[in-house]
Parts: C-alpha cells; sequence; structure tokens
C-alpha cells in the first residue's frame, strides 16, 4: 500500500488546497483546476496540510510583506494500534524534594506503569549530585517489581540536571528507537546546583537528543525551579512543559504527560518551504528554522491525535507582472505512528493572486491569519510582561492590564486552556502569590507552537 | 479592473534572441521552443514573466511560480534589470540577476536557477565582488567553465564583465554593469594555470550514485567543504574528510582525516591519519558514500566532450541536506 499523497499541481483538490483560493475573476484557470473541489473526508494519513494565505491579494507593483499559516492537522487521525513507548522518567531527588513531593512522585510513576503495556519499554533514572539507574530500560511486564523499584527512591543533596538528562537519554538510546515513541520526561523543583550548570548545555543536550528522535518533556515542581531552563528544554526538546504548585498535583501531569503519549499519531514531524523567485521569509514565529538557499525547515513536536499546530510565516515578496503565482511549495514529511509508516510525505502550494488594484490587497485580508499574528504579538507581550515584573518596572496593575488583553485575544483565537492559565496569573498577580511566571512561560510556549486540540 | 483578453497560445514577453527556428543546444531530454514557436512542437512551457523552460503538464513555474494561464496576454515589462549585475543566456534571453554577495546555482532551489538536465542540483555558487564575478564549482557533474577554461572543483575563478560563463551546457554571459572588462595582458585565469600544474587526471574517484571526480598526481583532498578538491555533498561526510594521494610510482593511497563517520575499506573504518593503498578492486566509503577508484589510462585531448558524453542525463550529486 503506497500511503504517500502528492497534492500537487497534478492533482487538484485533496487536502493540501482546502483554503486556496480560486483564480481572481477574468482570469481562466488553468487546465485541470476545480475551485468547487473541497478536502477530502476520512484521509487515510494521520496528518493534513493546509495552506492558508495572509491575503487572497499581494501588491504586484510593490515590494510587500504578507504572512501564511501552515496548518498541521491530527484531528482526522483513523483509529489503529499505537506505536509502543520508549519513556524514561528523570525525577529530581534531591533535598528539597524529601517528604510529600517524592512520595506523590513515587505514587505518579506508579500510575505510569499502570498505563503501560508489555509492549512498552519503561527506564527510571534519579538524580540528585549523582545518578542513579532506578530501573534500566525494560519492558513493562512484571509492573509490580518494578513499582518496587521506584518505591524504593530515597532523598539525596544537590541537583545534578544534566546528568540526569543525560542519563535518562542513554537509557532511551539504549533501545532501537525508529518503532518507538522516545520520549525523556524529567521532573525536578530547583535549579541545577551540581554538574554541568548553564542554560545553553543543558539545553543543547535536549536539543541533540531530538534530532536523533528523542524528545525531552520538563515538569517544573513547586516555586523554586528554574521557568526559563525547562522551558527551553521543553522547546527545544520537542516535548511539553508543566507547571506543578503542589505536590498532590503531581501524579495528574503524569497521567496527563501519558495521555498525550498513548495517543500520539504522528511523529519527527518536518515542514519545508521551497519558496519560489522573488520571496523570502523573513521569519517563522516562534521557530528556529533552518534556512537553505531557496528552504526554510522547521521541526514541529509529535502530535496527538485531535491536535493540530500552526506555523506562522511572514515573507517578503519583489514585485512582479500581476498573475497568480504559487509564492512557496510546501512540504510535510512525518512518521506515521498509526499505520507505523516511516517518511511519510504530503505537499501543497501557498498561491496569491498579485494585483495591481491595492484596494483588493486591503480587503483581501484573511482573519484567520490576522488573528494569529495577533496572538504572536501577545506571547511577545507576555513575554515582556514577565521581563517587566521580574525587574519591577511593571507594577502589578498594569501587569494585569496587559495580561487582560492577552486572555481576550486568546479566547477569540480558540485557545482557551492557555487563556484559563492567564486567567489564573491574574488571579495569582490579585493575590499577591508569585509564580506567575512558571504558568506563563508554558503559555507563551503554547502560543508560540500554535497548538490547538480538537 | 482591466478586461484582459486571453490569447490561445502565450507568446513569451522576451522572443528569443536570434533565429526563432533554432533549436536549443542539448544533449538528451525533449526541450523545445516554446509556446510561440509554431515551427516546432509545444513539448515544454516557457514562462512568460522569467522564460524558465518548464515541463509539459506543470501548472506553475517551477522558478517565478507563475500559474500558467493566470498571466494576461501582454506581460508588463520586469523591472529593469539592465543596471544590476546578471548572468544572461543567450539563447532564451533569460536575464539571472545576482544578488550582491553569494549566489548559489543550480537545478533546484538555488539563487540561480537553470532547470536543465545538465546541471547539478548544487552546480556551484557565485559570488559578486568588486566589479568581478567569483566562480566556484561545487564538485558539479558536468564542470563550470570561465571563458572556455575549467573551474576545478575547490578552485576560484574570476570572470569580468562580457565573459562566458557556462553550467554544464548551459551558455552564459556575465553583464557587470560598472566593471572593468577582463584585461587584455592578464595572464591566463588561474584555473587552467593550476590545471598545467597538476597535469592530466591520473585516475578518477566514481561514487555509487554515479557522480565522477578526477584525481591528479599528489594530493586530492576530499570533504564537504567547498576549500576541497573533491567536494562531497554526503551531508555525513566531514568538512576535511580524507584525501588521495596519487604518487609518481602510479601508487594511489587512501588517508581518513579524522573524519567523524568514518573512512572505510572493505568495511573496516580506517584509523585516522593512516595510509591504505587502493586498487580498483577496493571497496571504499566515505561517511555514507560508497566509492571505487578506476584508473585512467591516457589523459583525454577534449576533457569536456568526455565528461559531458559520460554523463549524459546522470543523476547528478543530490543535495546536502543543509
Amino acid at each position: 500500500m503506497d500511503s504517500t499523497r502528492i497534492i500537487g499541481p497534478q492533482s487538484w483538490g485533496g487536502v493540501g488546497e482546502a483554503t486556496q483560493m480560486t483564480p481572481a475573476p477574468g482570469y481562466p484557470a488553468p487546465g485541470g483546476f476545480d475551485p468547487a473541489r473541497t478536502a477530502m473526508a476520512g484521509s487515510p494519513n494521520a496528518l493534513a496540510l493546509e495552506m492558508i494565505p495572509g491575503n487572497q491579494f499581494a501588491h504586484a507593483t510593490r515590494n510587500s510583506v504578507e504572512h501564511a499559516i501552515l496548518q498541521v492537522d491530527a484531528s482526522g487521525a483513523g483509529f489503529g494500534r499505537r506505536l509502543p513507548l520508549n519513556l524514561c522518567l528523570v525525577i529530581d531527588r534531591s533535598g528539597s524534594m524529601e517528604g510529600e513531593p517524592l512520595e506523590y512522585v513515587k505514587r505518579a510513576c506508579g500510575h505510569v506503569v499502570d498505563l503501560l503495556d508489555p509492549n512498552d519499554i519503561l527506564s527510571v533514572v534519579t538524580f540528585e549530585e549523582r545518578v542513579d539507574i532506578v530501573m534500566p530500560a525494560r519492558r513493562v511486564v512484571n509492573k509490580a517489581l518494578i513499582k518496587e523499584h521506584i518505591n524504593r527512591i530515597q532523598p539525596g543533596n544537590t541537583t545534578n540536571i544534566y546528568d540526569g538528562i543525560v542519563a535518562g537519554a542513554s537509557q532511551v538510546a539504549s533501545v532501537r528507537s525508529e518503532g518507538y515513541v522516545n520520549r525523556v520526561v524529567v521532573l525536578t523543583d530547583g535549579e541545577p546546583t551540581s554538574g554541568v550548570k548553564d542554560y545553553t548545555s543543558i539545553v543543547g543536550c535536549a536539543a541533540e537528543q531530538r534530532s536523533r528522535g528523542i524528545t525531552t518533556t520538563a515538569l517544573g515542581f513547586g516555586s523554586d525551579y528554574n521557568e526559563e531552563l525547562l522551558a527551553g528544554l521543553a522547546k527545544r526538546g520537542g516535548g511539553n512543559y508543566y507547571y506543578i504548585a503542589r505536590p498532590e498535583l503531581i501524579p495528574e501531569v503524569f497521567r496527563s504527560e501519558l495521555e498525550q503519549l498513548l495517543t500520539i499519531v504522528a511523529k519527527n514531524i518536518r515542514l519545508r518551504m521551497i519558496l519560489g523567485k522573488w520571496v523570502e521569509v523573513r521569519q517563522v514565529y516562534g521557530q528556529q528554522p533552518i534556512l537553505g538557499p531557496r528552504t526554510v525547515e522547521v521541526q514541529l513536536p509529535d502530535l496527538e491525535r485531535g491536535a493540530s499546530l500552526r506555523t506562522l510565516v511572514e515573507m517578503s515578496f519583489g514585485r512582479r507582472p500581476a498573475a497568480t503565482y504559487r509564492v512557496a511549495r510546501v512540504e510535510l514529511t512525518y512518521d506515521d505512528c498509526v499505520t507505523g509508516a516511516f517518511n511519510q510525505r504530503l505537499e501543497g502550494d501557498l498561491v496569491f493572486n498579485f494585483a495591481t488594484d491595492g484596494s483588493l490587497v486591503s480587503s483581501g485580508v484573511n482573519g484567520t491569519v490576522q488573528r494569529e499574528i495577533e496572538l504572536a504579538k501577545a506571547s511577545r507581550n507576555l513575554e515582556r510582561t514577565m521581563m517587566g515584573l521580574k525587574t519591577q518596572q511593571l507594577t502589578a496593575g498594569a501587569a494585569m492590564q496587559d495580561l487582560q488583553r492577552t486572555q481576550m485575544l486568546l479566547t477569540q483565537s480558540g485557545m482557551q486552556e492557555q487563556a484559563a492559565e492567564v486567567g489564573q496569573a491574574i488571579q495569582g498577580l490579585r493575590a499577591g502569590t508569585g509564580d506567575v511566571e512558571k504558568t506563563l512561560i508554558g503559555t507563551m510556549l503554547d502560543i508560540d507552537l500554535g497548538k490547538r486540540k480538537g | 479592473m482591466e478586461e484582459r483578453t486571453m490569447q490561445a497560445d502565450y507568446p513569451p514577453a522576451y522572443p528569443p534572441a536570434g533565429d526563432a527556428t533554432q533549436v536549443l543546444p542539448s544533449p538528451g531530454g525533449p526541450m523545445g521552443m516554446g509556446y510561440g514557436d509554431r515551427t516546432q512542437q509545444a513539448i515544454t512551457i516557457t514562462c512568460p514573466v522569467c522564460s524558465t523552460p518548464n515541463g509539459p503538464g506543470t501548472a506553475y513555474c517551477q522558478d517565478c511560480g507563475l500559474m500558467f494561464g493566470s498571466a494576461p496576454a501582454e506581460v508588463e515589462p520586469l523591472p529593469d534589470v539592465s543596471q544590476l549585475p546578471r548572468l544572461v543566456d543567450a539563447s532564451s534571453g533569460r536575464e539571472l540577476v545576482l544578488n550582491s554577495g553569494l549566489n548559489s546555482v543550480g537545478r533546484e532551489g538555488t539563487d540561480v536557477l537553470l532547470p536543465d538536465p545538465t546541471v547539478s542540483r548544487r552546480h556551484a555558487q557565485v559570488t559578486v565582488e568588486g566589479g568581478q564575478l567569483i566562480v566556484e564549482d561545487l564538485g558539479s557533474t558536468n564542470g563550470t567553465f570561465v571563458g572556455g577554461r575549467p573551474v576545478r572543483p575547490g578552485e576560484r575563478a574570476t570572470a569580468f564583465d562580457g565573459d562566458a560563463v557556462r553550467f554544464g551546457s548551459i551558455h552564459l554571459v556575465l553583464a557587470l554593469p560598472g566593471g572593468a572588462p577582463r584585461p587584455a595582458d592578464a595572464a591566463a585565469p588561474a584555473p587552467a594555470v593550476a590545471a598545467e600544474d597538476r597535469g592530466a587526471p591520473v585516475a578518477q574517484l566514481r561514487l555509487a550514485n554515479g557522480t565522477e571526480y578526477q584525481l591528479y598526481a599528489g594530493t586530492n583532498t576530499i570533504g564537504r567543504r567547498s576549500s576541497n578538491q573533491i567536494i562531497l555533498a554526503d551531508a555525513f561526510a566531514s568538512g576535511r574528510h580524507a584525501e588521495i594521494d596519487c604518487q609518481a610510482d602510479g601508487t594511489v593511497v587512501l588517508t581518513d582525516l579524522g573524519s567523524t563517520n568514518g573512512t572505510f575499506v572493505g568495511g573496516e573504518r580506517l584509523a585516522p591519519n593512516t595510509p591504505v593503498t587502493l586498487t580498483e578492486a577496493t571497496q571504499f566509503r566515505f561517511a555514507k558514500s560508497d566509492a571505487t577508484l578506476v584508473l585512467l589510462g591516457e589523459p583525454s585531448s577534449d576533457a569536456e566532450a568526455t565528461m559531458l558524453a559520460g554523463n549524459l542525463g546522470e543523476e547528478p550529486i543530490p543535495d546536502a541536506a543543509d
């Protein structure tokens, strides 16, 4: 069975065309193009690719800047056997975790064991100053025995996050990984106090693992951890970031992370744009794209069923004779976790009508893309608000106003979870409790990824 | 909105220079004239905006992305390019404007896009610098030539206003307004001097993907960086990966220079800086690129013809993933 689908000019219609405009009135449609044809339902692929130009029209007679959304959608993914997990739990057992926190962690790890099945592989690593392999990578067959190992975890002294991550990744890497969803989940309550401590090295380690197919999720517990470090770990590591305010919330967060892992339908997702003449990509919001001579590539996190990711791209267009142009070919490659087929490929075209009439451009703006642009600005605003609070250049009152505006924007854009997070931050400010930054940095991460849950 | 009438065929905006019935020279593949020439079969579509030839049945121009059929019959002239540095394709009239600084040249996804089977995907790079064009070949299959002289991979040739620059079988002329023409008393360009220094190739390095490199007497450096004599497009190769020494007595020796992903002979990884003799029977490999050695007899008198004849329609070097 050939699951590769090419959606390109030779096969008009299909998912890639769903939001393409038809050629402007007065221009004939090229042979074969049927603008009335809509997206195919029940696609056999785990993912769907959609291009949403920021404007039906672009300026033909002058250089201009336009945006577009490239949307990767897992909402239509069929059900099937899931890929087995290859998971390592990397747990901070430094002195500050003693007592309730560590007990809840053990309980949470027990829940994880319960949720896995004998095809999954689990390893458990703890770190304080040194690293201990509580349980090397093995299939989850004897659940009682595994839980016994976990229950023996004792608190120690200092916090060596780097060695913990390295050990976790090497446990996961000890298994041949293509046929698994590979993830390291790190939980810590503090700053790194021993081993390699600098942000760049720790985050760089996670980024390197990611390029080998091992993603990293960072769980921050309590009020003393370094949220920038953990958010950076999650972002470059391609996993999630969670802020856990109280110990009793730990098991729930582990369960949430597992649920995502168990419903991942695509991994190793890469989005690539091949640009036409007179097109430059100025930025890809929230991403560090890999730039080639006429190509732009971003790596996207693993996607669970029902979720979608929006990548917002800002481009500059050179002027040209008025006509319809494909400004970029878009290629999506991924490993399908439902069918187990690797290097699946979807293609599509990003097309704009270049017109000499400027009023067409003014009235052709796409609302969805506009909102996404504002969201991106909101994310930067959040960052500034956070910095302002931290450096005390911003009063709580002014920060609350900023946050309220952002909250409204998030609600309008369908990011309810993130709107609620901002709401919590506002409450926190009002009540004078800290940790606003720990929540908001997660919100920013989500906005930057453009992730929406179906 | 203005009324625009469509005509049944799409005359190219830039009439081809010279005789309209002239066939574009090409060693293989269907490369006929565009729609406008009724004496030839319209096999390919010439883009009315940028004059790039496109395969039959494509809906968008592969270079500028024009949706064929959406341009009006009279295409407004492109912005005036006569003051910009550019390479001009005499046969099609296509003007390839150069960016200041570095421009990649190749068949796919490059600044200077030459969609022709004799042009490699990453063929060369040219830099506009101080009224001159610096031309470097990136290890292309069919070679790069300035003023008729070959540019060896890793060497930098200089082209002046009015010089002929050739990539594969695409002949271009450099237009550098304000640049000085080639000095009349200049010695032969550097690559020719180097070629005479190195003599004729004594052997060839052939990769499994079909790419062939000439090996000369003395040391031939191999790696990803363009400073090498042999530039590997394998993403797993190191910047300085290995070198092959063709010694005076005819022995050919391979040495790994401490590469990351290794050089392998007969499946065994070589220790760095430990030379190993190669024969035509040796199976060796740089990272993921399998290779063999071919010893050459008498050097060919016309190196260009040999290369072109031997590499018709061959799959050129694939892009490195950078």
